[in-house]
């Protein structure tokens, strides 16, 4: 059954903004608020689980961006022989599901989910909020579903209804997989024939999901874990550092998706620094112009308190599904060397990378 | 594309004032290719898309549709294992701690939040039956080589199966509502000034929807809408009809509504409805149809260890494992045997074991049915590979689910005879049914066959042997509560329990109210 209907999603846009200059042209600044609301947004609607059919795209809701943009240029020193810039840009985020005409919009993926709900930000993680684990089975006081009771080791999983039974009802929202500040600062130096360019990017105010770093608390079958498992609830004793029991099979699904593996995503990092040296040459060469010898480092140092490799994470091509690490993806720190032949009338470059 | 419009007139500007006239004819032309573009820049026939214009047009498409409509139902046996198995009597769980959700079932105190209610499988397949119903006579007019009689067999099949599908809703949940036509393309309800009103369904909002489904408030009317349906079925649907003209392939004979089916669905429901003299006429005709027979003892495994089993059977779901990786959860659902994917959530309750299988010896049900793994019982039908002690390789769950086989006729047959005071035939039909499962015959003169409380109890019990864990037990026992005219679930239920579980249970489920599944099925 075809949506006949579908039409584009529209957005309105609105900038304001400044641009200036200062101390005789050597200081731009740009500044600007944004504001874009999308309406007419294109979902996936579920029917009535009654009418049998497969969730179709439909147009339906509308979500808000908004923040400001700021950008600076500054030529510090201008010579012949010597300059030195330094530029650098953020932006703030705020986004907003405003309207959604048929409910909450839930995606998962691997047992993580995320959730398009009225006045929270798109692709929320949803999930459940752990409070610790029962360190005894006195200390026990909510049933799983089936209205049996958890075991202590179990973790205590925070009750939203009220109902001293967990499920589906007390799922709530436990993370945010967009930026509330990113951006770059980056600066260009150049002394007589050697230049050094180097850029840093951030973001901040973001959470991932590490569903590989559940996975390794997992415990619930012989494969391999992480070695921070050997400090798991043993018995009353030995109640741990706050992972739960280990269980073959997972019988009080500790291992549903929850706050205990949303991680905040904030970072750091020098994404690229390029030294670059232009060898004197003689005239005999007659059609060459210069050569150019640059040795790049990229992702050379990172700063940042989330624990696994890179904070920058791979989207899904899902808005719903952003910030979900399913698989440790390695960084790529990267150094390479190019060689630049500037000819007369074309420009050849031979690059060649990785070294490391 | 107001981009490329922009820069194709501002290019064309620039022409005209430097060229002067001849830009007018340059203009034109990039005017036309400009709106040659669009079509290309957005695809308005995409090729990745099955547009429903060019489907449905002969009679090879006729039977993809009627495979789709089984499809669904495919991916649902753990739960009907769950609703008509776990539930009962026979079944409880293994393990040590158990899975919450499946627990539910095995305790009898299933919440709405349990997500294997969800009967949304059974409302996929009604609703392919419906659009079937609905285009199969418009394609045949599209195809000469669709005869009258094939197009019969394709109505009759939809209509069948829909019904098979509302009699699992009938017999299984609180409350379902009743959907005849397709919802998707035509939504039907009365406005609020009493005018009917079609309208599509995206142009409702799910409550609207839901607003406008129609629930028939006693369960004995959907039985016998069920019913008439299937008359209508076992009425159009020719005599031998074959699927494939060219081979009859098992998975057809065994995987697609037939005539010997629908005969036997029909004996059933009449059984249900308390029309015992059509339950056996109906019944007749499975039980002399050559195609399908008791078989003997020695073939029975083959409908579980074989992909289709031959003769025994007369309506199954079949999986192709090794070619497709079709399967099911049969094996995650009841192996004990972690390496292959076994959670093992269910296993045999042990009173079955003493009290419902044979121990006089040669019943093969009582060989095959569950066997002792590593120190525990264990349903052995959906694991096992023969009858010793062979299993299936790893996570290949791929035994088909059987919803009729030829023993069912011969024991509605059975019923029906002795509900009709023919105690005889009614004794000899257990007979015949032992003998072929290895036992011998009952001893007339030593069988107290004419009375009928025994008789019931003696027919349930040789039917619990033979669809033991096959999610048949619970509706067992409600057709038996139906027969004899007294609660017997309750009872039979509650001696799963230890005391005072047993109690409580046995007080929830004389209320036939309490024998229903509760779903809130916009939580799915």
């Amino acid at each position: 059954m075809a949506n006949e209907n579908i039409k584009p999603e529209l957005t309105n846009a609105f900038d304001a903004g400044i641009r200036f200059s200062l101390f005789n042209k050597r200081l731009d600044i740009d500044a600007g608020y944004y504001h874009r609301n999308t309406s007419n947004l294109i979902t996936y609607r579920n029917y009535p689980i009654e009418l049998g059919i497969d969730p179709q795209f439909e147009n339906s809701g509308s979500m808000s961006s908004q923040g400001i943009e700021v950008s600076l240029n500054a030529r510090l020193i201008e010579k012949e022989q010597l300059s030195w810039s330094v530029y650098a840009n953020m932006s703030t985020l705020t986004n907003k599901v405003n309207t959604l005409a048929n409910g909450d919009i839930i995606r998962s993926m691997d047992n993580v989910s995320g959730i398009g709900r009225q006045s929270e930000t798109v692709g929320s993680f949803y999930g459940y909020r752990i409070k610790g684990v029962f360190r005894s089975e006195d200390e026990v006081d909510l049933q799983k579903a089936d209205g049996t009771p958890y075991k202590s080791g179990d973790y205590i999983i925070d009750d939203v209804n009220n109902d001293g039974k967990i499920n589906e009802l007390d799922k709530q929202i436990i993370g945010n997989p967009l930026p509330d500040l990113y951006g770059g600062i980056g600066t260009g130096f150049r002394y007589k024939r050697i230049s050094l360019d180097a850029n840093f990017s951030f973001a901040y105010g973001q959470d991932i999901y590490n569903r590989f770093n559940q996975q390794m608390h997992l415990m619930s079958d012989y494969s391999n874990q992480s070695p921070d498992v050997s400090t798991r609830w043993r018995s009353e004793s030995q109640s741990g550092t706050g992972l739960s029991r280990a269980a073959y099979g997972d019988p009080s699904s500790n291992g549903v998706a929850s706050d205990l593996w949303v991680e905040n995503g904030g970072y750091s990092r020098l994404k690229f620094l390029t030294i670059s040296y232009d060898l004197p040459l003689k005239n005999k060469v007659a059609f060459i112009k210069g050569i150019r010898v640059n040795v790049t480092g990229e992702n050379l140092l990172t700063f940042t308190s989330y624990s696994g490799w890179d904070p920058e994470v791979v989207s899904s091509s899902d808005v719903l599904l952003r910030g979900i690490v399913l698989a440790p993806l390695l960084c790529r720190g990267r150094l390479f060397w190019v060689l630049k032949f500037h000819f007369k009338d074309k420009n050849i470059a031979y690059a060649k990378d990785p070294i490391q | 594309m107001q981009k490329i419009q922009f820069n194709s007139n501002s290019y064309g500007l620039n022409i005209r004032s430097s060229l002067g006239l001849k830009a007018i004819q340059v203009l034109t032309l990039m005017f036309s290719l400009m709106l040659a573009g669009c079509s290309g820049f957005y695809d308005v026939n995409p090729y990745s898309v099955v547009k429903d214009a060019d489907f449905n047009k002969n009679r090879d498409d006729l039977n993809a549709s009627a495979m789709g409509m089984y499809q669904p139902l495919t991916q649902e046996v753990h739960k009907f294992l769950l609703w008509g198995d776990a539930r009962a009597d026979m079944v409880t769980t293994g393990q040590s701690e158990p899975d919450p959700y499946i627990n539910e079932f095995v305790l009898n105190s299933i919440s709405k939040q349990n997500p294997y209610t969800n009967y949304g499988g059974l409302y996929k397949t009604i609703t392919r039956c419906n659009q079937q119903l609905e285009k199969v006579y418009k394609v045949a007019e599209l195809d000469d080589k669709i005869l009258p009689r094939d197009a019969a067999a394709f109505y009759a099949e939809a209509l069948l199966l829909r019904a098979y599908s509302y009699f699992i809703l009938a017999k299984s949940f609180e409350e379902f509502p009743i959907i005849l036509s397709d919802y998707a393309e035509k939504v039907t309800y009365v406005s609020e000034s009493g005018d009917t009103v079609y309208r599509k369904a995206q142009s409702l909002s799910n409550a609207e929807i839901r607003g406008s489904f129609y629930y028939m408030r006693n369960r004995e009317d959907v039985l016998r809408m069920i019913y008439s349906d299937v008359l209508t079925g076992l009425g159009i649907l020719p005599i031998n009809f074959e699927w494939n003209r060219n081979s009859l392939p098992a998975q057809e004979r065994y995987g697609r509504i037939s005539q010997p089916m629908a005969a036997t669905f029909a004996a059933e429901l009449a059984l249900w409805l308390g029309n015992y003299q059509a339950a056996s006429a109906f019944a007749n005709s499975p039980v002399r149809n050559s195609n399908h027979t008791l078989g003997s003892s020695g073939t029975w495994i083959n409908q579980f260890t074989g992909s289709y089993a031959s003769l025994h059977s007369l309506f199954l779901l079949g999986y192709n494992y090794n070619n497709s990786f079709e399967g099911n959860r049969l094996q995650e659902f009841t192996s004990p045997i972690a390496k292959d994917g076994g959670k093992y959530y269910l296993k045999p309750a042990s009173h079955v074991i003493q009290n419902i299988f044979s121990y006089e010896g040669g019943d093969i049900r009582t060989v095959f049915s569950y066997k002792i793994i590593n120190g525990d019982t264990a349903i052995w039908k959906y694991i096992g590979a023969d009858n010793v002690a062979s299993m299936r390789p790893a996570y290949q769950s791929d035994a088909s689910w059987q919803f009729y086989r030829s023993a069912d006729a011969f024991i509605i047959k059975a019923l029906a005879d002795l509900m009709l005071d023919d105690y005889s035939t009614a004794f000899n039909f257990v007979n015949m049914l032992r003998v072929a499962r290895g036992l011998t015959a009952l001893d007339p003169t030593q069988t107290d066959y004419r009375n009928k409380e025994f008789m019931l109890d003696l027919i349930f019990k040789e039917k619990a042997r033979e669809n033991a864990f096959e999610g048949k037990r619970w509706y067992d026992l409600m057709l038996w509560s139906r027969l004899s005219r007294q609660n017997q679930l309750a009872e039979a239920v509650a001696a799963k329990y230890g005391y005072p579980k047993s109690e409580e249970v046995k007080a929830r489920l004389q209320n036939e109210e309490n024998w229903y599944i509760p779903i809130d099925p916009v939580l799915w």
